[in-house]
């Protein structure tokens, strides 16, 4: 691990630490909520974002862990341990099948296998008598764990943070391993990977079964938090909000699964609260105006980032993947993805590297109309002739030391930068 | 079960599968044409039965009416996609966006249009199954889901093996709702289950692109 990522974590067990010792109880049940959504958005963060598979059904796989769990829990007064080892098993196990079924066919067929399947272990378990059926499974005892016991919220928040970091950890060592990296190249199609020798097929199986067995460990955790288990919850709605907290925090990065389910917890508690003051009357509006919510987010996005490569002249390639474009224009599109965050301050290190003559021709006038609107650009670059034309004002350094400064006309005729430029002897 | 009681069932089960049946083939076609799974499909349908529920107490039409105007419209757009140039433009886009666009079809324009027929078909499918069947504001999605299971026997791709599989779910949801009416989501449902291992026995390499 490196400084970074120490520090990271550090501040983030601080922070859990912060909500169990000091926050209010309906805060630590809030911040439980986050943590165990977040523990399954985890795994979708993986498949959607990492190996480029959408499942429909991750609710039903939580249900899966909390019903063994629940019902071993109840009826047969199975201990903590074994519950967990049960529901991740069924979990999983269940995933191994719907994934070798539905992934020997690619394409969509996963998104539509899992939207049945959650349909399916949905009005499941609302017939299963034993289970307790629509009116739920009631008196399911405190997690006692070798002695020690989970019955206040306090408790069972750290069991789940702890669950969630063990699940982040997790994660994150299979995809910096050998593993991993065969599972990053499931994205782009399954030609590439087979074509250095790795088994696709059992890679998406593999990962999707990793996604099923985090969301049964939640399942476990939701099990021992409520201590009542009915259907509602192992839906097909909370499948989709699983999938939206994913998609939401941003599927690229791993903390984006904290993100979004922090966002949308956090966002769906707020709507509650104001919602009924704001329309003078109580129903199921929330869902409603969440939804309209996040269409206008998700369109605000697309239009800023339009608005950003219309800036930067991309306008017409929008729609082109990035890998496409030739290293000009994706050197213009990095300008424009940082442009995003409505810079004051541009830093670039050595743009023009590698770029044709015309290109960074492009790629000065560019910069030369970001300087027009008010951005600021602080280039590092040995390139005279592009430094020269867009530069007002120079700083040379060498081996480490500045040795000039200044208008860049002034700075050309320097003889020390000549002669640090061209050798002594010109 | 009596012959009268098998009749009945396979008459129900006909009924909702032409229904399903509309749907899957409006699937196929916005699938193939712009690779999108239009999950919510079945939105159209709720929204136009309550929205002529709304208007009227209307009187029930008979059991035949939706199975003859979804072999109408089946027969109609055989004859669009076939014989008419924007029929033709959508099947271009299906067979190859990039084709298409060399020969001067926007892909856009096609995808514009294969979502606006399928509104269309989905609200034509809540105008017929209306009448027969209790619709909620939330029906939409399973209804889309069953067409969804009907276009898989297709492998999202072939309208006639779509509309066969449609059927197929509709009279098994009649017959499950008659034999074992709790369980009659999961019977049909889990028909996926046979229909893919059926698909990936019968061709391991269909892998539609995505």
């Amino acid at each position: 691990m490196t400084l970074r990522s120490w520090v990271l974590a550090a501040v983030a067990v601080a922070a859990a630490a912060g909500v169990a010792l000091f926050a209010s109880s309906y805060y630590v049940t809030l911040a439980s909520f986050v943590l165990l959504y977040a523990t399954v958005a985890l795994g979708l963060t993986l498949m959607t974002g990492f190996a480029g598979l959408i499942s429909f059904g991750q609710a039903a796989f939580v249900g899966i862990g909390a019903y063994a769990a629940g019902y071993l829990a109840v009826a047969h007064g199975v201990p903590g341990w074994a519950t967990l080892l049960a529901g991740v098993a069924l979990a999983t196990l269940s995933a191994a099948g719907i994934g070798a079924l539905a992934l020997s066919m690619g394409g969509h067929y996963l998104s539509l296998t899992t939207l049945a399947w959650g349909v399916v272990v949905y009005y499941g378990l609302g017939i299963i008598e034993p289970l307790g059926g629509f009116n739920g499974l009631a008196g399911i005892p405190a997690l006692n764990l070798f002695g020690f016991d989970f019955a206040s919220e306090r408790s069972m928040f750290c069991l789940i943070a702890l669950g969630f970091a063990l699940a982040f950890w997790l994660v994150r060592n299979l995809l910096d391993s050998r593993l991993g990296r065969a599972v990053r190249a499931l994205r782009a199609g399954a030609d590439l990977p087979e074509a250095f020798g790795a088994h696709a097929f059992r890679l998406k199986v593999a990962v999707f079964c990793t996604a099923a067995g985090l969301a049964g460990m939640a399942g476990w955790l939701y099990v021992y938090m409520q201590r009542f288990l009915n259907p509602t919850p192992f839906g097909l709605q909370m499948s989709i909000e699983y999938l939206f907290m994913a998609v939401m925090g941003g599927v690229g990065a791993l903390w984006g699964a904290l993100a979004g389910a922090g966002v949308v917890v956090v966002l769906k508690q707020v709507l509650q609260d104001v919602l009924p003051a704001l329309l003078g009357r109580s129903g199921n509006f929330e869902m409603a105006v969440f939804g309209v919510l996040m269409l206008l987010i998700l369109a605000a996005i697309e239009a800023m980032a339009l608005a950003q490569l219309r800036r930067c002249g991309l306008e017409d390639l929008a729609d082109a993947p990035a890998v496409s474009l030739p290293l000009g224009k994706q050197r213009i599109l990095e300008i424009a993805r940082a442009l995003c965050a409505r810079p004051q301050l541009l830093l670039l290190d050595e743009p023009a590297a590698g770029l044709r003559h015309q290109e960074k021709k492009t790629l000065a006038a560019l910069l030369k109309q970001l300087r027009g609107e008010g951005v600021t650009v602080l280039i590092v670059d040995h390139d005279m002739e592009f430094i020269m034309d867009i530069a007002d004002r120079l700083v040379v350094m060498q081996f480490g030391q500045k040795i000039a400064e200044g208008e860049a006309q002034a700075v050309r005729d320097n003889p020390r930068v000549q002669q640090a430029y061209l050798g002594s002897a010109a | 079960m009596d012959m009268q009681i098998f009749g009945l069932l396979v008459q129900d089960g006909l009924a909702s599968g032409a229904v399903y049946v509309l749907l899957a083939l409006a699937l196929v076609m916005v699938f193939t044409v712009t690779r999108i799974v239009f999950v919510p499909q079945g939105e159209f349908v709720s929204a136009s039965v309550l929205t002529i529920a709304a208007f009227q107490q209307g009187q029930a039409p008979g059991l035949a009416v939706p199975v003859a105007a979804s072999a109408v419209l089946v027969a109609v757009f055989f004859a669009f996609f076939g014989h008419t140039l924007s029929g033709k433009a959508l099947r271009a886009t299906a067979v190859c966006r990039d084709g298409a666009r060399l020969v001067g079809i926007s892909p856009d324009h096609s995808g514009e249009l294969a979502l606006t027929i399928a509104a269309f078909i989905g609200a034509v499918s809540g105008v017929l199954i209306g009448p027969f069947t209790t619709i909620y504001y939330d029906s939409g999605f399973l209804l889309a889901l069953k067409g969804f299971v009907g276009a898989i026997v297709g492998g999202l791709s072939g309208y006639v093996l779509a509309a066969a599989g449609s059927l197929v779910v509709g009279l098994l949801e009649a017959f499950s709702s008659y034999g074992a009416s709790a369980a009659k989501e999961i019977i049909v449902f889990a028909l996926i289950v046979p229909l893919l291992l059926w698909r990936s026995l019968a061709d391991p390499h269909s892998q539609e692109a995505s």
